[in-house]
């Protein structure tokens, strides 16, 4: 487990891009496999090179930024791809801008600007919470409506004023308090 | 072009002579901004308040205003006292 850990991270390191691939398959132990025993011990392979470990040593296929050499291959080797991989045997100078880009897109489902590129995801997630956020200001207002009793007389505008008012007749925080805040000879705020 | 030899062991203990004196000079700075501040200033206005406090003053202002249960605005003693 850590020996394929170790390859994947050195073949990672080597190449941080995707080149065109020059060799067959890696795993050499896997090519020799005929497809009766492929379908067997990798039911979903069909006729796809094994071209590495992977990021989990299995073989799979992801497109991942931070590991971008899947274990296979992407698309089956179909006459036309083995024809160009022939011929990418030789001088790649050779190769027009189609078939290098033929040659990408069967080893490889989205390119690079394709995988990063935004998804708009974070718009359903600000609509969610918006509309998350307005039920819950109308269960409010239904509670306030419907489901709290009456507030208690002391909360009334004259109750508090004239509780203020017993506060400035008994001189309650004269030194630092509320009191000290008034002037009595007045009759006002300092 | 060469470079002094860094400081490759004692970090912890220069950390911890570091963190010892910035504790010291922030605590002692604290207790006397505190003991300035907030209790010397307390007992500051305390005093000159009762320097001009005239309590039976004050006892006559609220009696009139009617705080009182055991004597009433007009002298007399409150009801069941």
């Amino acid at each position: 487990m850590n020996g394929q850990l170790v390859r994947s991270i050195l073949r990672g390191s080597q190449l941080s891009v995707r080149a065109l691939s020059t060799s067959g398959p890696v795993r050499s132990s896997e090519a020799a496999l005929d497809q009766a025993a492929r379908d067997k011990i990798h039911p979903k392979l069909g006729n796809r090179d094994v071209v590495g470990w992977g990021f989990n040593g299995t073989a799979s296929y992801v497109d991942r930024e931070e590991f971008p050499l899947p274990a296979v291959r992407f698309k089956e080797n179909t006459p036309d791809v083995m024809a160009l991989r022939e011929k990418e045997k030789g001088d790649w100078k050779a190769l027009t801008l189609d078939e290098k880009k033929a040659l990408y897109r069967a080893s490889f489902c989205q390119t690079f600007a394709e995988m990063k590129a935004p998804t708009g995801e974070w718009k359903s997630i600000v609509a969610a919470i918006i509309t998350a956020l307005a039920v819950t200001g109308w269960i409010v207002i239904y509670m306030k409506k419907f489901v709290y009793s009456e507030m208690p007389h002391t909360i009334t505008r004259q109750w508090q004023e004239d509780q203020l008012n017993r506060m400035l007749t008994q001189n309650q925080g004269r030194i630092e308090g509320i009191s000290s805040k008034y002037d009595f000879e007045k009759g006002e705020w300092k | 072009m060469s470079v002094a030899r860094p400081a490759l062991r004692g970090f912890l203990k220069s950390d911890l002579k570091r963190n010892f004196i910035i504790a010291t000079a922030v605590s002692i700075v604290s207790t006397l901004a505190w003991r300035v501040g907030i209790c010397d200033d307390r007992k500051n206005k305390y005093a000159e308040f009762y320097k001009t406090y005239d309590a039976q003053k004050d006892f006559e202002r609220m009696k009139l205003k009617g705080v009182f249960h055991s004597v009433n605005p007009d002298g007399s003693v409150g009801e069941g006292w």
